[in-house]
């Protein structure tokens, strides 16, 4: 439905519901617009968008008043004109210096006006607040609009930092207390600043003039927010801006995506291909290093060869490298970090359902009445979706459930925050599951119709009682009861039960997961709008990488090994014969390393050396092989030591798509020239496959040989039905489309299990015991326990943020969180240097004491900075389903130290 | 409410108990503060911040609009002169310079020993029975300087 | 329903409140916001210490003889009452033992009045629901509740009834524009604030006849739908709190509130909040944010609150005086309502009148009195050896007249075209103690100190009017300051967000119209 209306006497259409403003701009003419967002809801404040209206009194806010059928609206008539000139007058007078130039969106409103020179002298008001290290408000240019406050608050981010503060002439925008920015829970996600009017909020260096815009996605985490990378005549990135046009993040941005992109022009890039000559990685000719590459490799094929692929590479370049691995090298020893991931989820999610993604959107968070964050710190780790569960709880007044050991930001929206012991999850889920069978809560049809294997289930988890439950995980039997009644029942809707590390990082990873899938059934809170099981994906493609095959076990849209499958791609790749067996996990890679059954690797996009538990043992395995290749972007850790290292381009230089946390498959860009001799890592894996074919002498070049990735995109979804809808030009048409997508007019899935599961009409319910809460608990020697993560400002081991100087002096050093009372008890004050140790290394950080921690418990992310990072203490025990590693539980102790003297 | 804050456990529990989780309880739990310190303290705007599940900027932003709820804590009693039209014309403009010198402070400051403080207020809505001051918390009627005088003192002996 | 269930039920109510009528000598004490602060209080801790027996101490609001206070009626079961005024300590005894009343000279301070909101506002015993009950209290209700809601809505509409906080908006449309909005649940807020200098009517009520606001507001309640409703008080006005509280527990108590109202089936629960303080708090959005315990600024508009309110639902927000006109429209039908006040102003107005008079206080009147029957002949005009010389009407968002206009006759709306309104009535008369400029400038620095600050043109500009005005008091004005604050008192309220500042240049534009050449003179041009 569209209106029309005249605009300055000129017939105009609008949409249903738009605002005049809307139409006006619409329209195509001017008229200035200090406080109105184009992604936000009107404020009214800056009465810079007044207009006349045949028919109503005065000088209306075309931002606030609805467009009417038929509606005669001026912009531009003497009187109205004259007095919107005074208020752009009076906001100019706001501000310290003459002239009105160098405000932006005020400076165009005062050339409307034809306002050179303000009428008034400015105004005497506060300094700037330069605290943050990334950008700065300067109070004296803020003309009070409330944008930015809006932005940070229920307009976008639901973050609530800053706000307008006081009233009249003493208006303000700041925090609590008037204190710094950095003081507060300001995350610097850069939202005000995309909103301010007048670059009162501004970055600190100076900006030059962008070329061109180019809208693309996230190289981060796997929320996979839209982002509009602009360029300038240099070549260089200047600015990152959100895409309000995205639909995973609706115009929002987090403090990496919009001020973390600066690692790709850092000078530690790689720029050209180094080979180890006579033990130094020395710089080579592309044709040397690949011809060199080749050489070796068909020494290793089969079963002696393995690879990692990269989940922050594109869908194309994962399925190029698993092809080159099955095709070529014959061997499926291929994985990626989802095996310390998000593996006893794909594990668990496999057997009970049949498919290993997320069912749900971020929309049904928004739509939901209960939210479960479990081992997750959503806030820090996929910041953008978890705006969009503020806002449920903010808006929609849906009930937040927080299940952490730790006390994340999220608390405090949080309707109830549980505290188990770390590891004891399983007996927290199946008491919850005990309180839905015995009060009445199961959703019966759902279990009836569309589940097997309850019976054997309720049977084991019938001993959950509260009381043993809260023996073993210490919450109290009150609160479990609770959460149970709220997921179960909601207040309106449905319920998600969100989920990461916390639940998957433990020897109890799979029956952790398992849990949470047997509540999600019980309840029957899956397969409608408003509810669904997330577990939030961490790469930004770690999906796709996936859905691309870079699995031992499964090749493009999780087919299986087998011999269906194996044909299937056997006939699509030139009849060639491809390995039969499935291959070796990343894990179990490490240990065939030392074997000696695994010799040669090719590791894209991943830094195992900071990444795997227990460093110095994985170093030890990684040193042991033959022959290994790293391709990166970064000489990282694992790059160090290799034979022959890559240099590939990072997202920013190539085109490609990425596959979010929702399945939503979305477009990567090419925004700037490839930085040095590097190139995308798709093409040098094609590059190296037809050399390999060559001097395999297998007349397989031709498998290796495309022009544009859309091509390998077309191959890929060719041969996977989920993803055989979606085309590149449906991409750049429509923006990113969520599967499955089975057909070309199929509008891509929302959520999944809304008839049945991929497995076939019945999910299954598995059973499972708590288990030994962890494999190494406290002693007396070791009396703390280590549980690592992330925090906001870096990046896993943090070879890219380490490299983005914004995000690396918001946190510099590795912060050891623990509270005061360890603090008191192991004699280390708040701030003060220490060194943890565990039976396996140590590191070295600051003390960091905070309410967030209980007693006994510390927390360190596992980045590394200077040359500590918390892999060197972690256990690299294995959950024996899913094989991943237990990071979220060590005993350590911890020590004062001599803080080092730096330069 | 009859429990008494004592400390930042007490007041946790006196928010738990009479103020339901709902940001329209944020002003009704304001007064309450205000009542039992004289002002809002940080801390305690922090915790019904906290409680309620309202970031404490936005409590501190809604504090700081409100002409009538103190972020700074005032001094040891307050002394406000109606200066309104009505109390104007009746020798409100005296009273204010009665008080003023009395005191030894201008209107809008606190003493520096922090023992009271002067305000001004556009209307203490008894105009009928102008001129008026109202001395911590009780208003004075058809006040003369020589009333206003004996009531400081008064007040300060207190 | 019903029709008779209300009716009965309110018989029943009435009858057991008039049978309590007693023997006894009341000794009724004024205690208002203002007499306490005259010593009302101890009057009555006074009088309560030396009461004879076979007598009771009623603690009443106040009559509106603001120049009387503190006042004592001492009433004689037969009837018969002394009036003593100005009441100090020394005059108990007498008081006590029967002495002689003063009745001073506030005759005609009350013959030009026409109290029908007022209704026994100082002897009526705020504190208890049969005093209110007995003087014919919740009549109108009980009807209202034998009447459908429609029926109501026409009734109200016929009585041509108009908003008292200011704005005088048709009562009725609002009702029935927040019924036909199907959100539930729907709103109701009485707005008490009443932040705005000069006006302190609706605390008068609220402490003397708490149970009219209530029985309108009831009324008005089931009219629009609503099942919840908010009385909003100035947190300052503690004193207009309690009575309200009180009154609220005894209504509860008598079954006027809360659920199945006299028998009818309609519910309505009633709850007290608090502001914290500035005029804008009065204005009726803002009055939400604040509900909803978010900054103290004014929303947009559109949405109105009848369609989006209190929590995004359906809202009436009315002002107390006009409620407390409704359950005279009800019982005594709206005609009799519609008689009072001239043909196109309907009914009474309850105007706040202080400063410069002899007799400053509350009085209602019909609606089309003069300024000069209100000043003069009612209030007294100043006091011996002043002279009048200007009357600010309406508050500090209206304008100030000569005293060449003191025929101009009270009404909804302007009272002159210079931007002069009667608002919520509040009359200051002004004498040569206070200079026009003086004038101008206490108004325009107030609005400069109530702006919210939302909005830049009443933000920025109502400063710069106090500069302009500033640069006229220190002698160093020019014309061009005259011309300053004349466009800027022109851009403030053609572009301002709300009520505040689309009317906060409203004291320059009347001072320049009628008091234009004094001020030339001032600035030395002519
Ligand atoms: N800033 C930033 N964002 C990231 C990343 C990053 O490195 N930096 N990495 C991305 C990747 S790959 C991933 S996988 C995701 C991970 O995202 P998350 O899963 O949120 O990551 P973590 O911080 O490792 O751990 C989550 C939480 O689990 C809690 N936890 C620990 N033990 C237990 C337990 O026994 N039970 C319960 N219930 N909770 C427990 C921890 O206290 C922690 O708060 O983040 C992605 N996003
Ligand atoms: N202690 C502890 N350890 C953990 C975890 C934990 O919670 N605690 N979490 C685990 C989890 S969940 C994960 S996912 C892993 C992550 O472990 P990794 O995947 O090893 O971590 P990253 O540092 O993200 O590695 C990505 C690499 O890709 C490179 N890169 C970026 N873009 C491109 C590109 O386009 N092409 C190529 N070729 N390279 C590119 C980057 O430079 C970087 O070196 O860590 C695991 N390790
Ligand atoms: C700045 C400002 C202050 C106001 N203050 C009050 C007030 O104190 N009481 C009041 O009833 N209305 C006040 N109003 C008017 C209200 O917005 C609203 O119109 C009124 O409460 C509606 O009630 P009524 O229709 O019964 O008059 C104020 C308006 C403005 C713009
Ligand atoms: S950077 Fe983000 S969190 Fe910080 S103040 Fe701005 S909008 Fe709020
Ligand atoms: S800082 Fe910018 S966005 Fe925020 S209020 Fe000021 S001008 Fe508006
Ligand atoms: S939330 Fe994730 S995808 Fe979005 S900007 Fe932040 S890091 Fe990038
Ligand atoms: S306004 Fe009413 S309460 Fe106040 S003194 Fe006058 S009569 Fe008494
Ligand atoms: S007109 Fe004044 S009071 Fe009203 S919103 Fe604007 S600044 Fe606030
Ligand atoms: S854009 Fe409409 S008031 Fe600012
Ligand atoms: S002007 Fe002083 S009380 Fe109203
Ligand atoms: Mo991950």
């Amino acid at each position: 439905m569209t209106i029309t209306l005249s605009i300055n006497g000129q017939l105009v259409e609008a949409p249903d519901g738009a605002s005049v403003l809307d139409a006006i701009n619409g329209s195509g003419t001017y008229i200035s617009q200090l406080c109105k967002d184009a992604d936000m809801t009107p404020i009214g404040a800056c009465r810079t968008c007044l207009v006349q209206i045949d028919g109503q009194r005065g000088f209306p806010a075309s931002c606030s008043v609805p467009a009417a059928e038929g509606m005669k609206v001026w912009t531009d008539t003497p009187e109205v004109k004259g007095i919107r000139k005074g208020v752009v007058d009076l906001t100019l007078g706001m501000l310290p210096q003459n002239g009105a130039d160098g405000y932006r969106e005020l400076s165009v409103a005062a050339k409307h006006h034809d306002i050179s020179k303000p009428r008034w002298d400015g105004r005497e008001r506060e300094q700037v607040d330069a605290s943050n290290p990334i950008f700065n408000i300067a109070m004296d240019s803020c003309i009070l609009c409330g944008r930015c406050a809006k932005g940070c608050q229920e307009g976008a981010q639901f973050i609530g930092a800053i706000d307008l503060l006081g009233s009249g002439q003493s208006s303000r925008i700041g925090t609590f207390m008037d204190r710094p920015l950095v003081e507060s829970i300001c995350t610097t996600c850069g939202q005000c600043l995309s909103v301010c009017p007048t670059g009162a909020i501004q970055v600190k260096e100076s900006l030059s003039q962008t070329l061109k815009s180019v809208t693309t996605t996230c190289p981060y985490c796997g929320v996979g927010c839209g982002i509009k990378a602009q360029v300038d005549d240099t070549d260089r990135i200047i600015e990152m801006l959100d895409d309000p046009d995205n639909q995973s993040s609706l115009g929002m941005l987090c403090v990496k995506g919009r001020f973390g992109y600066t690692f790709v022009h850092h000078e530690d890039r790689l720029t050209a291909p180094l080979v180890r000559k006579d033990g130094v990685l020395t710089p080579v000719s592309w044709d040397e290093a690949l011809d060199y590459v080749a050489e070796r490799l068909v020494e290793y094929r089969g079963d002696s060869f393995a690879t990692l692929c990269s989940a922050k590479a594109t869908n194309e370049d994962g399925y190029i490298q698993q092809k080159f691995a099955r095709l070529l090298m014959q061997s499926n020893h291929i994985d990626h970090c989802t095996r310390l991931c998000h593996s006893p989820s794909v594990e668990a999610m496999l057997t009970a359902l049949g498919s290993g993604a997320t069912s749900n959107s971020y929309i049904d968070y928004e739509e939901a009445g209960c939210l479960v964050i479990i081992g997750s710190d959503a806030n820090s780790n996929h910041p953008v979706a978890a705006s969009r569960m503020r806002r449920a709880v903010i808006e929609r007044g849906a009930k937040l459930i927080v299940i952490n050991p730790r006390r994340i930001d999220m608390c405090d929206f949080a309707e109830l925050w549980l505290r188990p012991r770390p590891g004891t999850d399983v007996a927290l889920l199946n008491a919850m599951a005990k309180v839905v069978l015995d009060e009445g809560l199961t959703d019966e049809e759902f279990v009836s119709d569309r589940t097997e294997g309850f019976e054997e289930w309720r049977q084991i988890v019938e001993k959950y009682d509260l009381a043993y439950a809260e023996g073993i995980t210490g919450v109290p039997a009150e609160d479990i009861a609770k959460a149970a009644r709220i997921y179960a029942s909601p207040p309106f809707s449905g319920s998600c039960l969100i989920w990461g590390m916390g639940i998957t990082q433990h020897t109890n990873g799979t029956p952790n997961a398992h849990g949470l899938l047997n509540l999600a059934l019980v309840a029957g809170q899956m397969g409608r709008p408003g509810s669904g099981i997330s577990p939030l994906r961490g790469q930004n493609n770690v999906q796709g990488c996936g859905d691309a095959g870079c699995l031992p076990d499964a090749y493009p849209g999780y087919q299986t090994i087998g011999p269906e499958t194996v044909a299937k791609f056997e006939k699509a790749w030139s009849n060639h014969p491809l390995p039969p067996e499935k291959g070796l996990v990343i894990t179990d890679m490490v240990e065939e390393i030392i074997k000696g059954r695994i010799k040669a690797m090719y590791i894209t996009g991943e830094n195992p050396l900071l990444s795997e538990p227990d460093l110095h043992h994985a170093e030890e395995a990684f040193k042991k092989l033959d022959f290994l290749i790293v391709q990166d972007i970064f000489l990282h850790e694992t790059a160090q030591i290799a034979d022959v290292v890559l240099p590939a381009t990072s997202f920013a230089e190539k085109d490609g798509t990425f596959t979010n946390s929702e399945r939503r498959v979305q477009r990567v860009r090419k925004a700037v020239e490839p930085i040095g001799n590097s190139r995308p890592d798709w093409e040098i894996i094609t590059d190296l496959g037809r050399r390999v074919s060559q001097k395999l002498g297998l007349d397989l070049e031709h498998e290796f040989s495309y022009s544009h990735p859309s091509e390998l995109w077309d191959e890929m979804a060719g041969l996977t039905p989920s993803l055989a809808g979606i085309s590149y030009d449906r991409l750049d048409a429509e923006g990113g489309i969520q599967w499955p997508c089975p057909t070309p007019d199929h509008p891509g899935t929302r959520f999944l299990y809304e008839t049945d599961f991929p497995r076939g009409p019945r999910a299954k319910f598995v059973a499972f015991d708590q288990g030994p809460a962890a494999q190494e608990m406290p002693s007396k020697r070791f009396p703390l326990i280590l549980n690592t993560g992330r925090i906001l400002y870096h990046w896993h081991g943090g070879t890219m943020t380490r490299r983005a100087s914004g995000l690396l002096a918001r946190a510099p050093e590795l912060e050891i969180a623990m509270s005061a009372e360890d603090g008191e008890r192991f004699k280390v004050g708040d701030g003060e240097w220490v060194r943890l140790r565990s039976r396996r290394g140590d590191l070295e950080g600051r003390v960091l004491y905070t309410d967030k921690m209980r007693a006994g418990e510390v927390f360190v992310p596992f980045v590394k900075l200077e040359k500590h990072a918390a892999n060197f203490l972690t256990n690299a025990v294995l959950d024996p389903d899913s094989k991943i590693p237990e990071y979220k539980v060590c005993a350590v102790r911890i020590e004062k130290v001599e803080e080092p003297v730096r330069a | 409410m009859d429990t008494t804050v004592v400390d930042q456990k007490s007041l946790r529990a006196i928010l738990r108990n009479n103020f339901p989780r709902d940001r329209g309880q944020l002003l009704p739990a304001l007064h309450f503060l205000q009542h039992e310190f004289g002002y809002l303290p940080d801390w305690a705007m922090e915790l019904t911040g906290w409680h309620l599940g309202i970031p404490i900027s936005e409590v501190y932003g809604t504090a700081t609009s409100y002409t009538e709820l103190r972020v700074e804590k005032p001094g040891g009693f307050i002394v406000r002169v109606c200066t309104g039209l009505g109390c104007w014309v009746n020798g409100g403009k005296e009273l204010l310079a009665v008080a003023e010198s009395a005191l030894g402070v201008h209107a809008g400051e606190t003493a520096a020993d922090g023992s009271v403080t002067l305000e001004e207020t556009p209307c203490g809505f008894l105009c009928g029975t102008a001129p008026a001051v109202e001395i911590d918390g009780a208003w004075k009627g058809r006040a003369t300087p020589e009333s206003l005088k004996s009531a400081l003192h008064e007040a300060a002996a207190r | 329903m019903t029709a008779n269930t209300a009716a009965t039920a309110y018989d029943a109510l009435a009858q057991a409140a008039n049978k309590r009528s007693s023997t006894q000598t009341r000794f009724i004490v004024q205690v208002g916001h203002c007499s306490q602060s005259v010593g009302a209080h101890s009057i009555a801790e006074e009088i309560e210490r030396l009461l004879p027996n076979e007598s009771v101490l009623v603690i009443a609001g106040c009559d509106g003889a603001c120049f009387d206070a503190p006042q004592v009626i001492v009433r004689n079961p037969s009837g018969s009452q002394t009036r003593f005024t100005r009441v100090t300590p020394a005059d108990i005894p007498g008081i006590i033992t029967g002495g002689n009343g003063t009745d001073g000279d506030d005759r005609a301070f009350f013959s030009g009045q026409h109290r029908l909101t007022l209704d026994g506002c100082g002897e009526t015993d705020p504190s208890d629901i049969d005093d209110y009950i007995s003087g014919g209290g919740y009549a109108g209700l009980a009807k209202a509740l034998s009447s459908s809601p429609e029926d109501v809505i026409a009734q109200v509409k016929d009585s041509g009834l108009r908003g008292r906080g200011g704005a005088y908006f048709p009562v009725a449309l609002k009702w029935q524009g927040a019924r036909g909005v199907d959100r539930t649940p729907r709103y109701l807020v009485v707005n008490s604030e009443e932040g705005e200098p000069g006006i302190f009517k609706d605390r008068h009520l609220m402490e003397g006849v708490p149970h009219r606001i209530l029985e309108g507001a009831t009324i008005a309640a089931y009219a629009a739908g609503a099942e919840q409703a908010y009385i909003y008080i100035n947190a300052e006005a503690e004193l207009s709190a309690a009575r309200m509280q009180t009154a609220l527990e005894q209504a509860y108590d008598g079954s006027l509130l809360g659920r199945d109202i006299l028998g009818s089936g309609f519910d309505l629960e009633v709850e007290i909040r608090h502001g914290a303080g500035g005029y804008v708090c009065g204005e009726e959005t803002t009055l939400l944010n604040t509900m909803e315990g978010d900054r103290r600024e004014p929303r947009l508009r559109p949405p109105f609150p009848t369609e989006s309110g209190l929590l995004a639902r359906p809202t009436v927000i009315n002002n107390p005086e006009t409620l407390a006109s409704v359950p005279f429209i009800l019982a005594k039908g709206a005609d009799a309502f519609a008689a009072i006040g001239t043909e196109s102003d309907k009914g009474t107005k309850i105007v706040s009148v202080s400063g410069s008079v002899r007799r400053p206080g509350i009085a209602e009147v019909p609606m089309g009195t003069t300024l000069r029957e209100i000043v003069y002949e009612m209030a007294g005009g100043p006091e011996d050896g002043q002279s009048l010389t200007a009357i600010a009407v309406g508050g500090p968002s209206s304008g100030i007249l000569p005293p060449s206009m003191l025929d101009t006759a009270i009404k909804p709306g302007l009272l002159h075209e210079s931007g002069v309104m009667l608002g919520a009535g509040g009359i200051i008369a002004l004498d040569e103690r206070v200079g026009v400029v003086e004038m101008l400038r206490k108004l325009a620095a107030y609005n400069a100190d109530e702006s919210c600050g939302k909005c830049t043109p009443c933000r920025e500009g109502t400063p710069r009017i106090v500069d302009a005005v500033d640069r006229l008091l220190s002698g160093s004005g020019s014309l061009n300051d005259l011309e300053e604050a004349r466009y800027l008192a022109n851009v403030v309220n053609s572009a301002s967000l709300c009520g505040l500042g689309q009317a906060a240049g409203n004291p320059v534009t009347s001072v320049l119209h009628f008091f234009g050449e004094e001020l030339a003179e001032l600035v030395g041009v002519r």
